[in-house]
């Protein structure tokens, strides 16, 4: 399947083209979205994404793969949801401060996992940007230093030194909550 | 060796990853709402050039046209110094029409010398008895239904709430002042009306007490019960029924609260508790799938 001729039918704005871009890659740049926002959120901004591309295209050099350039949109993208950010924080900050029913083991340790997801991603949304960004591509996603240098237009190193960091930060916050 | 953090964090990202399901329904509607929306733009952008161009060549063209048959500068020295006389006359001949009655051809060739009072019992006359009686009745008081219409709309409004209950509030004798948190739900509801039934605010500050501030869940789901059976239509309804979810799930009473939480993610309730609602019921899926 060649990309080229898809590209050129993108930057013209075919709507035909970017229907079938949405089929082939909605569903990563989705569960990118999820990460950085929260469910609420993250259809807004897969549509931002989207709708941002046909324009985006103009500045697309063709030295990285269509998902690769939707995700840096993403990243970008996602600094604007900041309100949307803070709407999540509180949702996961509101579910973590029901008291758990103990009625039942099985039940309790499923809640424990689902707690542990949530006080991960409650400090997930505490990290900065660019942290959380590097953190949800590398860690969550499991992508390579090099394709997240990629998607985020910085050096390797960069990457690298940021996924550090913010570890370090997820580490101390889990256990702040009293895991370890 | 490594870091039990280190585990329990890679443990985490796993479960945040195989939380990646698109939802096949919002996939398709988020994909439908792009291309509208690419629609929708490029049409405004189609429309704005388009009214563009026209304006360029309603104005341009003209002006050549002036410019090439030399009546540029007239035209230019009209339009920035009318005639006064002329603009005066244009008010009054405006004016004189818009004034002027719908041209009736009797009346215009009667003797301008007569009393106009001949003619008007003419015209009553004339016209036949039915008729005059059908636009008499047709014309409405209009005054009196704009009042009745503003009356009605008040009475809608309003709630219906006794006069006890509107008169100044009693002195708080034997109740607990709510506490802060409490207060803020209540505080937030008083803004949009000022009215609010004094049982029903004791009845949920006693239901939000004993669900925040130390009460069994059962005592909680009995007081949360209680305060909407009373008020089924009350002020808090929304908050009660979120909190009462909440106690259902610690409960353990997953299939309840997951109907209620559902409603709330619909929207049901408006945007009130649309997000968490939303995050509770795919917990409380995952807890129902591991079972």
């Amino acid at each position: 399947m060649s990309v080229d001729p898809l590209i050129a039918r993108l930057v013209r704005g075919d709507p035909f083209a970017l229907s079938e871009v949405y089929e082939r890659h909605h569903a990563r740049i989705r569960a990118f979205a999820r990460r950085m926002v929260g469910n609420a959120s993250a259809e807004d901004l897969v549509q931002d994404v989207f709708m941002a591309l046909p324009k985006a295209m103009r500045r697309f050099r063709g030295d990285c793969s269509i998902e690769t350039f939707l995700l840096s949109i993403a990243a970008n993208r996602s600094r604007h949801h900041a309100r949307s950010l803070f709407r999540f924080r509180r949702a996961i900050g509101r579910v973590a401060e029901e008291p758990v029913s103990r009625r039942s083991r099985d039940a309790e340790e499923v809640i424990l996992q689902g707690e542990l997801r949530a006080a991960l991603e409650r400090g997930i949304a505490k990290l900065s940007h660019n942290h959380r960004v590097t953190f949800v591509l590398c860690s969550v996603e499991e992508r390579s230093s090099v394709e997240a240098a990629s998607i985020l237009g910085v050096p390797e190193g960069t990457v690298r030194t940021r996924l550090f960091h913010a570890r370090q930060k997820l580490r101390d916050h889990l256990k702040r909550q009293g895991y370890g | 060796m490594s870091d039990p953090l280190d585990d329990l964090l890679d443990t985490a990202c796993e479960g945040l990853r195989e939380d990646t399901a698109a939802g096949s329904e919002s996939g398709k509607a988020t994909g439908r709402a792009v291309i509208a929306g690419l629609a929708r733009r490029r049409r405004r952008k189609d429309w704005a050039m388009a009214s563009v161009v026209a304006f360029c060549v309603l104005f341009v063209a003209p002006t050549v046209w002036a410019h090439v048959t030399g009546r540029l500068n007239a035209i230019v020295a009209v339009l920035v110094n009318p005639p006064p006389a002329q603009s005066a006359r244009a008010e009054n001949e405006t004016q004189a029409r818009r004034l002027r009655p719908a041209p009736q051809p009797e009346i215009a060739q009667a003797d301008p010398a007569e009393d106009i009072t001949e003619t008007a019992p003419l015209l009553a006359e004339e016209l036949p008895e039915e008729l005059t009686e059908e636009l008499t009745e047709e014309l409405p008081p209009e005054p009196r239904e704009a009042e009745e219409d503003s009356i009605a709309e008040r009475e809608i409004s309003e709630p219906q709430i006794s006069e006890t209950q509107r008169s100044p509030r009693p002195p708080r004798r034997h109740r607990e002042a709510p506490d802060e948190e409490t207060q803020d739900v209540i505080d937030e509801s008083a803004e949009e009306e000022d009215t609010i039934d004094v049982e029903e605010r004791e009845l949920f500050s006693r239901a939000h007490r004993t669900h925040f501030d130390g009460g069994t869940s059962s005592q909680a789901l009995r007081h949360w019960d209680d305060y909407l059976a009373a008020y089924p239509h009350g002020r808090f309804v929304p908050e009660a029924r979120f909190n009462r979810a909440l106690t259902l799930i610690r409960l353990g009473q997953l299939t309840q609260a997951r109907g209620v939480l559902e409603r709330f993610a619909r929207g049901d309730f408006g945007a009130a508790r649309r997000t968490q609602a939303a995050e509770l019921l795919e917990l409380i899926v995952d807890e129902s799938l591991e079972r």
